[in-house]
């Protein structure tokens, strides 16, 4: 726990795990230094106006990166959506090594980045991060450590308690739908396509929805959100990624809709086993439960993404000589299909359409995932 | 002390004078200059195994390789016939002139040297004490060498070895325009708790930075040495007269493109109601003199004219203190100065980093204004614009 600067000549790593603060020069230094090694500091300035009233305890630190929202001023209060309540401030690292951004005078944001800098400072979770050579003036900047691209999500641990369970996990879908993605400081983002970038509400808040009920513990879920769809770039696997939700929900569909079949049946006074027959190959029909899902849930997804979804897939099928499809289940359902069982067909130059597909169908899903109900 | 031998250097034009000192004069000449220059007091953090090795050295009498100074010849009474003069009178002029020394080469040895001292002081091993004070050390003296040999020769020495930035040698090196009154501009230091307030007062920070971004033709200006950043240096000081004092040229000229700016800006002060222009935030400045005497626009200015001096358009910091008095605008200057406020503003918005964002606008802007080759020419509201341009391709 703490930071580390390694010496180029010897290789020897120091771990800084102090923090003072020291006053110089009418600014700010944190010094830094070994437990054992009380006289060795080494001094990271801080330079934005100090305000240090809240107590670092209470505050917790989660970090991101971000293709989107990464420019300085991309600083935005943090709200729980159903709750309505500001949980906290979300801000690239710039924004605490520079005042020429728009927050240098918000008292509001002061607090937070006080925190957010003395928690990275000491960096008590133990982040990955990076370890500079020592240098002659033993004067460091917090980017040296941390990099330059970070993007850091302040909460404050009294506001989040008053909402029950909350666990930024279950954030995490909502995060990425803003175009935040979970890394560690040393991982490196790719400028993907298919992420989907919401825009700040009014350009100042960021509104969190919670992963829909009984999705929360899903393991799949939360690898495919931190890890997978970060560093997966080839069109088909981050399509085959993708489907993998609907597979995931459709099963949730299919043992409920089996529940309720049996449970009929073995209620029922008059069992018709025929009909039991069909009933079943109806909700095993993955067909069937897919449009289901989809036109269920058609009242949460974005409009403009239905419909370009539809079309690119429509668009797909052109490519593998089907025809096109006039819903938009049948039409997923059809591109999915020509993809499993006949991508070796498509047309090299033809790829570039399911990229286009990945786009619209990873909104659609986080739409689903924000707001299914069983 | 006494002189070992004397040779010309015909690069930098100085006499480097080779003495020997017992280490208690060293001592006491170390300690006044280190006394003397605050940017000289910084000692490397890294490699203590290897310094605590040379503090158990020293302590058994071990000869570490010549120091090197140097007395710049400001006021002082050194000339290539100094050769001519008895060691006994160029002792003098050193001795006597103690304040002005720099240490070139050596300064962590000699941190290390005040520690063994330290240390012999407290153990009060008087025999061990005396004996290290009395061993001897050599020290080559650069004497009457001008600032611009300094810097040269202090890149050259530090090449491949423990990194200073030429940031902070260009610091050390020009602290003696601190507190200075010079043709009208005075440099002041944070650490002074005064801020500059009146026209011709600047932080001398700013101006290390922007003097720094001349050499490394480069506006971000990042604090941090590296041996190739040595080398593109001493390249770029090969080209420069060492006849002329090139800190002071880029401070006069600088000072006299705010002092134009404030005169083409016309009393011009930036009023988001009156002007009806919406911004995102506080404008980057609120008069012209507010908006050129921010650190982004020395760096941007240094390295463009270290652009324009590459490309054979611009001689000299003279050349471009010509140039300067033609600046003009076409629109009035309300237009003009709205606009950049304007344009700064859209940077802010979008940019990674917003000081470097606009540290390559200026720099973009200064290329444009001083480039006789282009559309923009000395022509302020146009530089404005096709700075903006050039920005947005290379962002």
């Amino acid at each position: 726990m703490g930071l580390e600067i390694k010496d180029p000549i010897t290789g020897q790593i120091t771990l800084l795990d102090q923090v003072t603060t020291e006053v110089s020069q009418q600014s700010l230094f944190f010094g830094l230094f070994n437990s054992n090694d009380p006289k060795s500091k080494f001094y990271v300035q801080y330079i934005l106006e100090v305000y240090d009233d809240y107590q670092v305890s209470d505050y917790s630190l989660h970090l991101f990166k971000s293709s989107t929202l990464n420019s300085e001023n991309n600083i935005f209060q943090v709200y729980e959506k159903d709750a309505n309540i500001r949980v906290g401030w979300i801000f690239p690292i710039q924004s605490l090594v520079s005042n020429e951004h728009n927050y240098k005078d918000n008292v509001h944001f002061l607090r937070y980045a006080y925190v957010a800098f003395l928690k990275l400072l000491i960096n008590a979770e133990n982040h990955k991060i990076h370890t500079p050579d020592s240098n002659p003036d033993g004067v460091y900047e917090l980017t040296d450590f941390y990099g330059d691209d970070l993007i850091i999500l302040t909460l404050c641990d009294a506001k989040w308690k008053s909402i029950n369970n909350f666990n930024i996990e279950n954030y995490i879908i909502s995060l990425y739908e803003y175009g935040y993605y979970s890394c560690e400081p040393i991982d490196t983002i790719k400028q993907l396509p298919g992420r989907s970038a919401f825009l700040p509400v009014d350009g100042v808040k960021i509104l969190l929805q919670k992963i829909a009920p009984g999705l929360e513990k899903d393991v799949y879920l939360s690898r495919l959100f931190k890890s997978l769809l970060k560093t997966e770039e080839h069109p088909l696997i981050r399509f085959y990624l993708l489907y993998q939700v609907i597979e995931l929900i459709i099963e949730r569909i299919l043992e409920k809709d089996f529940r309720a079949l049996i449970n009929n049946f073995s209620t029922s006074l008059n069992k018709k086993v025929f009909e039991l027959k069909d009933e079943i190959a109806k909700v095993t029909s993955e067909k069937e439960r897919i449009s289901k899902l989809v036109h269920s849930m058609s009242g949460h997804m974005d409009a403009n993404c239905k419909t370009n979804l539809q079309l690119c897939c429509n668009d797909l099928l052109s490519s593998f000589g089907e025809d096109h499809k006039s819903d938009l289940a049948l039409s997923l359902y059809a591109a999915r299909g020509s993809i499993v069982h006949r991508f070796r067909s498509l047309p090299e130059s033809d790829i570039q359409k399911i990229e286009s597909i990945n786009r619209e169908f990873e909104a659609i899903l986080i739409d689903i995932l924000l707001n299914y109900q069983e | 002390m006494r002189i070992l031998s004397k040779i010309y250097d015909g690069r930098i034009k100085a006499y480097s004078a080779l003495f020997e000192f017992s280490v208690s004069q060293y001592l006491e000449i170390a300690k006044a200059i280190l006394q003397n220059n605050n940017f000289q007091r910084r000692r490397v953090k890294s490699s203590s195994s290897v310094y605590s090795l040379l503090r158990e050295d020293l302590k058994a009498g071990c000869t570490i390789p010549p120091l090197v100074l140097a007395l710049s010849n400001d006021n002082l009474q050194i000339t290539p016939s100094s050769s001519d003069e008895s060691d006994e009178e160029i002792v003098t002029q050193v001795s006597s002139n103690v304040e002005r020394l720099v240490i070139l080469d050596g300064l962590q040895r000699t941190y290390t040297l005040i520690d063994v001292e330290r240390e012999l002081q407290q153990k009060r091993d008087e025999e061990i004490l005396q004996s290290f004070y009395s061993h001897k050390l050599r020290l080559e003296i650069y004497l009457g060498i001008n600032k611009l040999g300094i810097l040269y020769r202090m890149l050259t020495l530090n090449t491949g070895q423990s990194p200073m930035s030429l940031r902070h040698q260009v610091e050390i090196l020009y602290s003696d325009y601190l507190n200075h009154n010079v043709q009208g501009i005075y440099l002041l230091r944070e650490v002074d708790e005064s801020r500059p307030s009146q026209l011709g007062e600047y932080n001398f920070n700013d101006i290390v930075n922007g003097f720094t971004s001349y050499i490394l033709r480069d506006e971000s200006t990042i604090d941090r040495s590296d041996l190739l950043e040595n080398i593109k240096s001493l390249e770029k000081l090969a080209l420069e007269n060492q006849d002329r004092d090139l800190f002071q040229n880029y401070l006069s000229s600088y000072h006299k493109l705010v002092l134009r700016m404030n005169e083409l800006s016309n009393g011009w002060l930036f009023n988001e109601e009156d002007s009806g222009i919406e911004l995102s935030g506080r404008a980057f400045g609120a008069s012209a003199i507010k908006i050129f005497t921010r650190p982004q626009i020395m760096t941007g200015f240094g390295a463009a004219v270290g652009y324009l001096r590459d490309k054979e358009l611009v001689d000299s910091f003279e050349d471009i203190s010509k140039k300067i008095d033609e600046i003009h605008h076409e629109d009035d200057a309300e237009t003009a100065f709205n606009n950049l406020v304007i344009k700064l503003d859209e940077i802010r918005k979008k940019a990674k980093k917003i000081g470097n964002a606009q540290r390559m606008y200026f720099y973009y802007l200064f290329r444009e204004l001083f480039n006789e080759m282009g559309d923009a020419f000395l022509v302020l509201d146009q530089a404005i614009e096709a700075a903006y341009k050039r920005y947005l391709l290379n962002e």
